[in-house]
């Protein structure tokens, strides 16, 4: 088994015309978390969604290059069953509003046949939820819609109905960047803890978040990586110019 | 309190006759249907509508007449159409947003919005001469001898004029406008909710089924809609379904609808003193009922837009 559970290789990726990743090299190791930061437009959402495919549902984008997850290359394998091990949390939350919480985070169970009765799923509902660090504030009102959550609870419930996938990989495309400073640090610190259990790759414009949670870091920049490397390294002492304005703020 | 600033005040003034002409024309259209009515209800009372008689005489005195059986057929025939009719327009929904290759999804929604305005009476030919004698020799007739024990099925099929035969052209034409209507509400499902689904691993047709199931007013009170415009039907149900005074279970028996009992007596109507009321007694049931079927489907359609606005 690799150490490696991302492994992507000159991945270019045009939409329209449009070159929006330019060969794009990228390693992630098994149970660590790496965050691409980058100013907006730079492709770090297109990067993530091409990890499980969900650029599949763009039109006109022409996709090149390698990407192997899980040891598996991801243009052969079945989509739906790489988006089961790969799942992806989107910046907005949208937790299906006709759905109550339990059945919301239930779901993916469903799914993905994880849980054989009840019991069990009611076990997988509650460990996902305390991962995120959002049980005991809903364990009593699992029969609730989600409208009655804030904002924040709403995102951590979208986290805690990605982990009920029982994913390998998690995918986050800024996941707190609607969301409050509480929400935000309880979310940070559920990611903190789910390293252990698997490999996490987030997309943040906010350098101090990737301070605060990766382990390593990539800076992508129109479509290039332009540097990567462990965290406390690329934040201590950058070695591209373009990583050094970023982390100022002056891009 | 509401507050209008001068232009405001300028557009509300301006649009209040419209609002008032609207209100106004709806109100004077159940009003003068209820008032021409008014002499069959009054001479016939409850009988009208527990009785199935179209009996016109020169004499008022001998003159009599009932609209169970119209008034039960046109329910009848636009429940089975409705039945009929949302399998296949969520199949066909299903099939254009998610499974077809765009190009050919939108030619097909396209031929469907063409269906959808097709003269109405070009299906009630086409059921009246084609289908009507196809569905009595190899629908109605195996149906009746090998499931014929079923109420519904137990009469034997004689012309293929009939409730079935009524239901499937009502059925056939007013597919494509239901269709029309979940295709809007189902692209007007906020794309995250549906990158939510696939983000999860869900197949195209988990994903439809779950988000059909945010649908679920939606389309209920797009099917109530269908039943409304297929209950108002006139064309296609004058020619395909017998046009009998009288009413069974059984769908291969013919029948009559108010519609279609409209169509048929309004020309010598205005000779009998109680005929023509009791054809407008006819269209005011037709309207309650149509009335109350649109706007619990709208009440619906409100319902769910507040809800996926969440």
């Amino acid at each position: 088994m690799s150490a490696y559970a991302i492994e992507v290789s000159n991945l270019r990726v045009r939409v329209r015309g449009l070159d929006v990743l330019r060969g794009v090299d990228l390693k992630v190791r098994r149970n660590t978390i790496l965050v691409i930061m980058g100013p907006s437009g730079s492709g770090k959402s297109t990067l993530l969604r091409t990890l499980n495919r969900l650029t599949d549902f763009i039109d006109g984008i022409n996709v090149e290059g390698s990407v192997v997850v899980l040891g598996r290359d991801v243009f052969t394998i079945d989509p739906c069953e790489l988006r089961r091990k790969v799942v992806l949390v989107s910046q907005e939350p949208n937790p299906f509003p006709h759905m109550t919480i339990f059945d919301n985070v239930a779901l993916p169970a469903k799914l993905n046949g994880i849980a054989r009765n009840k019991q069990e799923l009611y076990e997988v509902v509650k460990w996902a939820l305390e991962k995120v660090m959002l049980w005991d504030e809903v364990k009593n009102r699992l029969r609730d819609y989600p409208h009655s959550l804030s904002g924040g609870q709403r995102q951590r419930l979208c986290l805690a109905r990605a982990l009920a996938a029982k994913p390998e990989i998690l995918l986050l495309d800024e996941p707190t960047a609607n969301i409050d400073p509480s929400n935000t640090f309880k979310i940070e610190e559920s990611l903190r803890e789910l390293r252990e259990e698997l490999t996490i790759v987030m997309v943040t414009h906010m350098p101090h978040q990737a301070v605060r949670v990766a382990d390593h870091v990539a800076l992508l920049y129109d479509g290039i990586i332009v540097e990567e490397g462990p965290a406390k390294e690329v934040f201590m002492n950058p070695k591209n110019d373009i990583t050094n304005k970023f982390l100022r703020g002056a891009i | 309190m509401i507050f209008f600033s001068k232009s405001d005040k300028v557009t509300f003034y301006s649009i209040l006759p419209l609002v008032v002409g609207i209100l106004g024309f709806f109100l004077t259209i159940g009003l003068f249907t209820a008032y021409q009515a008014l002499p069959s209800f009054m001479q016939f009372g409850s009988d009208l509508l527990i009785t199935s008689i179209w009996r016109p005489a020169d004499d008022p005195h001998l003159e009599a007449y009932g609209l169970a059986a119209p008034f039960i057929g046109s329910l009848y025939a636009s429940t089975l159409a409705t039945l009929i009719i949302l399998p296949l327009s969520v199949a066909l929904t299903f099939s254009i947003t998610e499974i077809l290759p765009r190009r050919i999804g939108g030619f097909l929604r396209v031929i469907i919005e063409i269906m959808g305005g097709l003269p109405t009476v070009v299906y009630g030919l086409w059921g009246a001469v084609v289908l009507a004698p196809y569905l009595r020799d190899y629908v109605m007739k195996p149906l009746h001898q090998y499931l014929g024990f079923i109420p519904i099925f137990s009469c034997r099929p004689i012309t293929g004029y009939s409730v079935l035969t009524a239901s499937l052209v009502l059925a056939v034409a007013t597919t494509p406008y239901v269709t029309a209507l979940l295709i809007e509400g189902y692209n007007m499902i906020p794309s995250k909710y549906k990158e939510g689904i696939l983000c999860l691993g869900a197949t195209k047709y988990e994903a439809f089924k779950l988000l059909f199931g945010l649908l679920k007013p939606y389309v209920i009170a797009s099917s109530l809609l269908g039943f409304s415009r297929a209950l108002g039907e006139t064309t296609i149900v004058a020619l395909t379904i017998g046009n009998t005074m009288r009413f069974t279970l059984c769908v291969f028996n013919p029948t009559h609808t108010i519609p279609s009992l409209i169509a048929s007596q309004f020309e010598s109507a205005g000779l009998y003193m109680y005929a023509l009321p009791t054809l407008f007694a006819g269209g005011f049931l037709l309207l309650i009922a149509s009335s109350v079927i649109s706007y619990v489907g709208i009440k619906m359609l409100y319902a769910w837009r507040e809800r996926v606005r969440v």
